[in-house]
Protein backbone atom coordinates (compact mmCIF):
# COMPACT_ATOMS: atom_id res chain seq x y z
CA UNK A 1 0.00 0.00 0.00
CA UNK A 2 3.01 2.37 0.96
CA UNK A 3 4.79 1.39 -2.02
CA UNK A 4 1.85 2.09 -4.09
CA UNK A 5 1.47 5.35 -2.31
CA UNK A 6 5.08 5.90 -2.94
CA UNK A 7 4.84 5.82 -6.88
CA UNK A 8 1.76 7.94 -6.93
CA UNK A 9 3.81 10.62 -5.92
CA UNK A 10 6.70 10.14 -7.98
CA UNK A 11 4.14 10.07 -10.96
CA UNK A 12 2.79 13.06 -9.91
CA UNK A 13 5.86 15.19 -9.83
CA UNK A 14 6.60 13.78 -13.23
CA UNK A 15 3.79 14.96 -14.84
CA UNK A 16 4.27 17.47 -18.34
CA UNK A 17 1.57 19.28 -19.65
CA UNK A 18 1.36 18.17 -23.06
CA UNK A 19 1.37 21.54 -25.42
CA UNK A 20 1.91 20.09 -28.20
CA UNK A 21 -2.46 20.82 -29.56
CA UNK A 22 -2.08 23.83 -28.33
CA UNK A 23 0.92 24.79 -30.24
CA UNK A 24 -0.79 23.03 -33.44
CA UNK A 25 -3.79 24.84 -32.77
CA UNK A 26 -1.99 28.60 -32.43
CA UNK A 27 0.09 27.62 -36.10
CA UNK A 28 -3.21 26.56 -37.57
CA UNK A 29 -4.87 29.79 -36.03
CA UNK A 30 -2.14 32.15 -37.11
CA UNK A 31 -2.04 31.17 -40.57
CA UNK A 32 -5.76 31.33 -40.92
CA UNK A 33 -5.51 34.93 -39.77
CA UNK A 34 -2.66 35.67 -41.62
CA UNK A 35 -3.65 34.85 -44.92
CA UNK A 36 -7.47 36.37 -44.14
CA UNK A 37 -6.58 39.76 -42.98
CA UNK A 38 -7.35 42.71 -44.40
CA UNK A 39 -4.63 45.04 -44.02
CA UNK A 40 -6.44 48.09 -46.16
CA UNK A 41 -9.80 49.06 -44.78
CA UNK A 42 -12.33 50.10 -48.01
CA UNK A 43 -14.86 52.30 -47.80
CA UNK A 44 -17.27 53.99 -49.92
CA UNK A 45 -18.74 57.78 -51.08
CA UNK A 46 -22.11 57.51 -52.77
CA UNK A 47 -22.52 60.05 -55.18
CA UNK A 48 -25.42 60.93 -58.23
CA UNK A 49 -25.19 62.01 -61.41
CA UNK A 50 -28.15 63.79 -63.05
CA UNK A 51 -30.69 62.19 -64.70
CA UNK A 52 -34.43 62.97 -66.39
CA UNK A 53 -36.97 61.56 -64.13
CA UNK A 54 -40.77 61.15 -65.20
CA UNK A 55 -41.84 61.49 -61.46
CA UNK A 56 -44.35 64.50 -61.42
CA UNK A 57 -42.70 67.68 -59.82
CA UNK A 58 -43.93 69.33 -56.40
CA UNK A 59 -47.12 71.15 -56.51
CA UNK A 60 -45.82 73.69 -53.70
CA UNK A 61 -41.82 73.49 -53.85
CA UNK A 62 -41.12 74.94 -50.43
CA UNK A 63 -38.39 77.76 -50.50
CA UNK A 64 -35.23 75.80 -50.24
CA UNK A 65 -31.22 76.65 -49.75
CA UNK A 66 -29.16 75.17 -53.21
CA UNK A 67 -25.82 74.80 -52.39
CA UNK A 68 -23.18 74.54 -55.70
CA UNK A 69 -19.48 73.57 -54.99
CA UNK A 70 -16.97 74.55 -57.64
CA UNK A 71 -13.81 72.52 -57.55
CA UNK A 72 -10.94 73.22 -59.92
CA UNK A 73 -7.10 72.18 -59.18
CA UNK A 74 -6.27 75.25 -56.90
CA UNK A 75 -9.79 76.33 -55.44
CA UNK A 76 -12.90 75.30 -54.45
CA UNK A 77 -15.71 77.93 -54.81
CA UNK A 78 -19.14 77.98 -52.69
CA UNK A 79 -22.06 79.32 -53.75
CA UNK A 80 -25.76 79.48 -51.95
CA UNK A 81 -28.59 81.07 -53.01
CA UNK A 82 -32.64 80.21 -51.76
CA UNK A 83 -35.18 79.28 -54.79
CA UNK A 84 -37.04 81.66 -54.13
CA UNK A 85 -37.00 85.48 -53.25
CA UNK A 86 -35.03 86.73 -51.61
CA UNK A 87 -32.54 84.65 -52.59
CA UNK A 88 -29.31 85.91 -50.40
CA UNK A 89 -26.88 84.78 -52.67
CA UNK A 90 -24.14 84.23 -50.90
CA UNK A 91 -20.23 83.30 -52.61
CA UNK A 92 -16.75 82.01 -51.25
CA UNK A 93 -13.58 80.90 -52.43
CA UNK A 94 -11.20 78.72 -50.25
CA UNK A 95 -8.07 77.26 -51.97
CA UNK A 96 -7.44 73.58 -51.62
CA UNK A 97 -4.88 72.98 -49.64
CA UNK A 98 -5.42 71.01 -46.51
CA UNK A 99 -6.03 74.46 -44.36
CA UNK A 100 -8.28 76.22 -47.21
CA UNK A 101 -10.04 72.67 -46.77
CA UNK A 102 -10.83 72.98 -43.48
CA UNK A 103 -11.82 76.63 -43.93
CA UNK A 104 -14.25 75.09 -46.56
CA UNK A 105 -15.57 72.21 -43.86
CA UNK A 106 -16.01 74.91 -41.40
CA UNK A 107 -18.19 76.98 -43.96
CA UNK A 108 -20.37 73.94 -44.74
CA UNK A 109 -20.78 73.40 -41.20
CA UNK A 110 -21.87 76.38 -40.02
CA UNK A 111 -24.60 75.84 -43.64
CA UNK A 112 -25.95 73.19 -42.13
CA UNK A 113 -26.23 73.96 -38.51
CA UNK A 114 -28.35 77.42 -39.84
CA UNK A 115 -30.16 74.59 -42.67
CA UNK A 116 -30.23 71.42 -40.63
CA UNK A 117 -33.06 70.21 -43.32
CA UNK A 118 -30.97 70.28 -46.16
CA UNK A 119 -28.71 67.53 -47.60
CA UNK A 120 -27.99 68.50 -50.74
CA UNK A 121 -24.84 69.43 -52.56
CA UNK A 122 -24.14 69.97 -56.44
CA UNK A 123 -21.12 69.58 -57.07
CA UNK A 124 -19.13 70.86 -60.15
CA UNK A 125 -15.59 69.85 -61.29
CA UNK A 126 -13.06 71.31 -63.68
CA UNK A 127 -12.18 68.45 -66.20
CA UNK A 128 -8.44 68.75 -64.55
CA UNK A 129 -8.97 67.64 -61.00
CA UNK A 130 -7.23 64.69 -59.77
CA UNK A 131 -9.63 61.98 -58.26
CA UNK A 132 -7.84 62.01 -54.84
CA UNK A 133 -8.73 66.25 -54.52
CA UNK A 134 -11.84 65.31 -55.43
CA UNK A 135 -12.17 62.52 -52.88
CA UNK A 136 -11.23 65.20 -50.38
CA UNK A 137 -13.43 67.69 -50.95
CA UNK A 138 -16.26 65.02 -50.74
CA UNK A 139 -15.20 64.18 -47.50
CA UNK A 140 -15.50 67.94 -46.78
CA UNK A 141 -18.57 67.67 -47.89
CA UNK A 142 -19.78 64.50 -46.84
CA UNK A 143 -18.58 63.82 -43.03
CA UNK A 144 -19.81 65.69 -40.22
CA UNK A 145 -16.26 66.54 -38.19
CA UNK A 146 -18.05 67.93 -35.41
CA UNK A 147 -20.07 64.92 -34.40
CA UNK A 148 -17.85 62.04 -32.24
CA UNK A 149 -18.07 58.88 -34.87
CA UNK A 150 -20.76 56.83 -33.10
CA UNK A 151 -20.67 53.15 -35.79
CA UNK A 152 -24.57 52.46 -34.25
CA UNK A 153 -25.20 55.86 -35.34
CA UNK A 154 -25.80 57.70 -39.18
CA UNK A 155 -25.16 60.92 -37.33
CA UNK A 156 -21.60 61.42 -39.17
CA UNK A 157 -23.16 62.76 -42.57
CA UNK A 158 -22.79 66.57 -43.07
CA UNK A 159 -24.37 66.47 -46.81
CA UNK A 160 -25.41 62.70 -47.74
CA UNK A 161 -26.44 63.64 -50.79
CA UNK A 162 -23.52 65.12 -53.57
CA UNK A 163 -24.95 65.39 -57.29
CA UNK A 164 -21.95 65.63 -59.58
CA UNK A 165 -23.91 67.78 -61.53
CA UNK A 166 -20.67 68.68 -64.51
CA UNK A 167 -21.16 65.27 -65.33
CA UNK A 168 -23.73 66.36 -67.36
CA UNK A 169 -23.03 70.48 -68.22
CA UNK B 1 13.77 16.09 -27.50
CA UNK B 2 17.25 15.09 -28.27
CA UNK B 3 19.45 12.87 -26.49
CA UNK B 4 23.02 14.24 -26.18
CA UNK B 5 25.43 11.74 -27.58
CA UNK B 6 27.36 10.64 -24.26
CA UNK B 7 25.66 11.51 -21.02
CA UNK B 8 21.76 10.49 -21.88
CA UNK B 9 20.81 13.62 -20.86
CA UNK B 10 17.72 14.86 -21.82
CA UNK B 11 17.92 18.74 -23.78
CA UNK B 12 14.71 20.65 -24.23
CA UNK B 13 14.12 23.04 -26.40
CA UNK B 14 12.53 26.24 -24.72
CA UNK B 15 9.20 26.76 -26.46
CA UNK B 16 7.57 29.38 -24.01
CA UNK B 17 8.99 32.45 -26.00
CA UNK B 18 7.68 31.24 -29.28
CA UNK B 19 4.36 30.39 -27.15
CA UNK B 20 4.16 33.70 -26.22
CA UNK B 21 4.96 35.36 -29.44
CA UNK B 22 2.18 33.12 -31.14
CA UNK B 23 -0.21 34.58 -28.46
CA UNK B 24 0.91 37.94 -29.26
CA UNK B 25 0.35 38.05 -32.90
CA UNK B 26 -2.81 35.89 -32.39
CA UNK B 27 -4.65 38.47 -30.13
CA UNK B 28 -3.36 41.09 -32.76
CA UNK B 29 -4.79 39.42 -35.75
CA UNK B 30 -8.09 38.71 -33.67
CA UNK B 31 -8.16 42.70 -32.65
CA UNK B 32 -7.52 43.98 -35.97
CA UNK B 33 -9.77 41.12 -37.75
CA UNK B 34 -12.20 43.04 -40.43
CA UNK B 35 -15.68 42.93 -39.50
CA UNK B 36 -16.45 44.43 -42.79
CA UNK B 37 -19.39 42.47 -44.75
CA UNK B 38 -17.17 42.25 -47.31
CA UNK B 39 -13.42 41.12 -47.77
CA UNK B 40 -11.78 42.80 -51.51
CA UNK B 41 -8.81 43.44 -52.90
CA UNK B 42 -8.44 46.48 -54.51
CA UNK B 43 -6.71 45.82 -58.06
CA UNK B 44 -3.34 46.11 -57.68
CA UNK B 45 -2.82 48.03 -60.63
CA UNK B 46 -4.07 50.98 -59.26
CA UNK B 47 -4.07 53.85 -55.76
CA UNK B 48 -7.03 54.38 -54.10
CA UNK B 49 -7.45 57.95 -52.75
CA UNK B 50 -7.24 58.35 -49.01
CA UNK B 51 -11.04 58.99 -47.46
CA UNK B 52 -12.20 59.51 -43.57
CA UNK B 53 -15.62 57.74 -44.69
CA UNK B 54 -17.26 55.21 -42.20
CA UNK B 55 -18.62 53.87 -44.71
CA UNK B 56 -18.10 50.19 -45.45
CA UNK B 57 -17.96 48.67 -48.62
CA UNK B 58 -20.75 46.61 -49.16
CA UNK B 59 -20.33 45.21 -53.23
CA UNK B 60 -17.59 44.13 -54.64
CA UNK B 61 -16.90 47.04 -57.18
CA UNK B 62 -18.03 46.08 -61.25
CA UNK B 63 -16.38 48.96 -62.68
CA UNK B 64 -12.54 49.04 -62.00
CA UNK B 65 -10.25 52.20 -63.67
CA UNK B 66 -6.94 51.04 -63.35
CA UNK B 67 -3.73 53.17 -64.37
CA UNK B 68 -4.16 51.29 -67.65
CA UNK B 69 -7.44 49.73 -69.00
CA UNK B 70 -10.98 49.83 -67.69
CA UNK B 71 -12.39 46.63 -66.60
CA UNK B 72 -16.11 45.59 -66.08
CA UNK B 73 -16.24 42.36 -63.56
CA UNK B 74 -13.01 41.47 -64.17
CA UNK B 75 -12.94 41.63 -68.17
CA UNK B 76 -11.00 43.98 -69.79
CA UNK B 77 -12.84 46.42 -71.72
CA UNK B 78 -10.47 49.25 -72.59
CA UNK B 79 -6.82 50.10 -72.84
CA UNK B 80 -6.50 53.38 -71.56
CA UNK B 81 -2.36 53.72 -71.43
CA UNK B 82 -2.49 56.53 -74.07
CA UNK B 83 -5.52 58.49 -73.71
CA UNK B 84 -9.34 57.28 -75.14
CA UNK B 85 -9.23 57.26 -78.79
CA UNK B 86 -11.65 59.13 -80.78
CA UNK B 87 -13.34 56.05 -82.38
CA UNK B 88 -14.56 54.31 -78.50
CA UNK B 89 -16.20 57.58 -77.37
CA UNK B 90 -19.72 58.85 -78.41
CA UNK B 91 -21.34 62.15 -76.80
CA UNK B 92 -18.93 62.08 -74.76
CA UNK B 93 -19.16 58.62 -73.66
CA UNK B 94 -16.99 55.28 -74.07
CA UNK B 95 -18.57 53.62 -75.69
CA UNK B 96 -17.38 49.84 -75.19
CA UNK B 97 -18.29 51.00 -71.46
CA UNK B 98 -21.26 51.89 -72.49
CA UNK B 99 -22.23 48.40 -74.46
CA UNK B 100 -20.71 46.56 -71.33
CA UNK B 101 -22.90 48.26 -68.50
CA UNK B 102 -25.93 48.03 -70.45
CA UNK B 103 -25.46 44.20 -70.59
CA UNK B 104 -24.74 44.12 -66.69
CA UNK B 105 -28.22 46.53 -65.79
CA UNK B 106 -30.04 43.82 -67.88
CA UNK B 107 -28.18 40.79 -66.15
CA UNK B 108 -29.10 42.59 -63.29
CA UNK B 109 -32.72 43.74 -63.78
CA UNK B 110 -33.03 39.96 -64.49
CA UNK B 111 -32.53 39.21 -60.72
CA UNK B 112 -35.17 41.59 -59.90
CA UNK B 113 -38.16 41.89 -60.79
CA UNK B 114 -39.12 45.79 -59.71
CA UNK B 115 -37.03 46.78 -62.06
CA UNK B 116 -37.93 44.08 -64.71
CA UNK B 117 -41.47 45.34 -64.35
CA UNK B 118 -40.21 49.19 -64.67
CA UNK B 119 -37.75 49.78 -67.30
CA UNK B 120 -37.31 53.51 -66.24
CA UNK B 121 -35.71 52.18 -63.13
CA UNK B 122 -32.44 53.37 -62.29
CA UNK B 123 -29.66 51.38 -60.86
CA UNK B 124 -25.97 51.66 -58.55
CA UNK B 125 -22.46 51.31 -59.41
CA UNK B 126 -19.54 50.62 -57.48
CA UNK B 127 -16.63 52.02 -59.25
CA UNK B 128 -12.72 51.41 -58.32
CA UNK B 129 -10.26 54.47 -59.57
CA UNK B 130 -7.17 55.02 -59.98
CA UNK B 131 -6.28 57.98 -57.60
CA UNK B 132 -4.29 59.71 -59.92
CA UNK B 133 -6.71 60.34 -62.69
CA UNK B 134 -8.48 62.76 -63.69
CA UNK B 135 -12.01 64.54 -63.30
CA UNK B 136 -12.59 63.98 -67.41
CA UNK B 137 -11.56 60.39 -67.52
CA UNK B 138 -14.18 59.90 -64.47
CA UNK B 139 -16.80 62.39 -66.37
CA UNK B 140 -16.58 60.30 -69.07
CA UNK B 141 -16.93 56.98 -67.01
CA UNK B 142 -19.95 58.30 -65.16
CA UNK B 143 -22.07 59.76 -68.20
CA UNK B 144 -21.35 56.04 -70.23
CA UNK B 145 -22.99 54.58 -67.00
CA UNK B 146 -25.54 57.57 -66.66
CA UNK B 147 -26.47 56.59 -70.30
CA UNK B 148 -26.60 53.23 -69.17
CA UNK B 149 -28.99 53.59 -66.39
CA UNK B 150 -26.62 53.98 -63.92
CA UNK B 151 -26.68 57.05 -61.47
CA UNK B 152 -25.88 56.68 -58.06
CA UNK B 153 -22.53 55.90 -57.73
CA UNK B 154 -20.43 54.24 -54.86
CA UNK B 155 -16.86 55.25 -54.77
CA UNK B 156 -14.20 52.81 -53.48
CA UNK B 157 -11.74 54.45 -51.49
CA UNK B 158 -9.20 53.64 -48.80
CA UNK B 159 -10.35 54.26 -45.26
CA UNK B 160 -8.37 56.70 -42.99
CA UNK B 161 -8.77 57.90 -39.79
CA UNK B 162 -9.82 61.95 -40.04
CA UNK B 163 -7.48 64.25 -40.51
CA UNK B 164 -6.29 65.91 -38.05
CA UNK B 165 -7.06 69.38 -39.62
Amino acid sequence: MRRKKKQAVAAATNVELNIMPFIDIFSLLNTFLLFTAAFVSIGLLKVQVPYLSNAEPDKAPQRSLEINVSVDSTNVDLRTRFSSPPYQARESSYATTPDGIADFHQALLALKQDNPKQDLVTLYSDDGVSYKLLVVILDAVKVDSSQEYDETKDNNTLFPKVVIGSVLL
Amino acid sequence: MALSGDSNEAISLPIMPMLDIFSILVTFLLMSYSSDPISHDPNPALTLPDSITTVSLDEVPAVVVSKHEILVNDNKVLSITDGIDDKDTTQGAIYPLYQELVKLNTTNSNYSDAQAKDDSKVSTLTLEMDREHKFELMRMVMLSAQQAKFVTFKLVVSKEKARSS
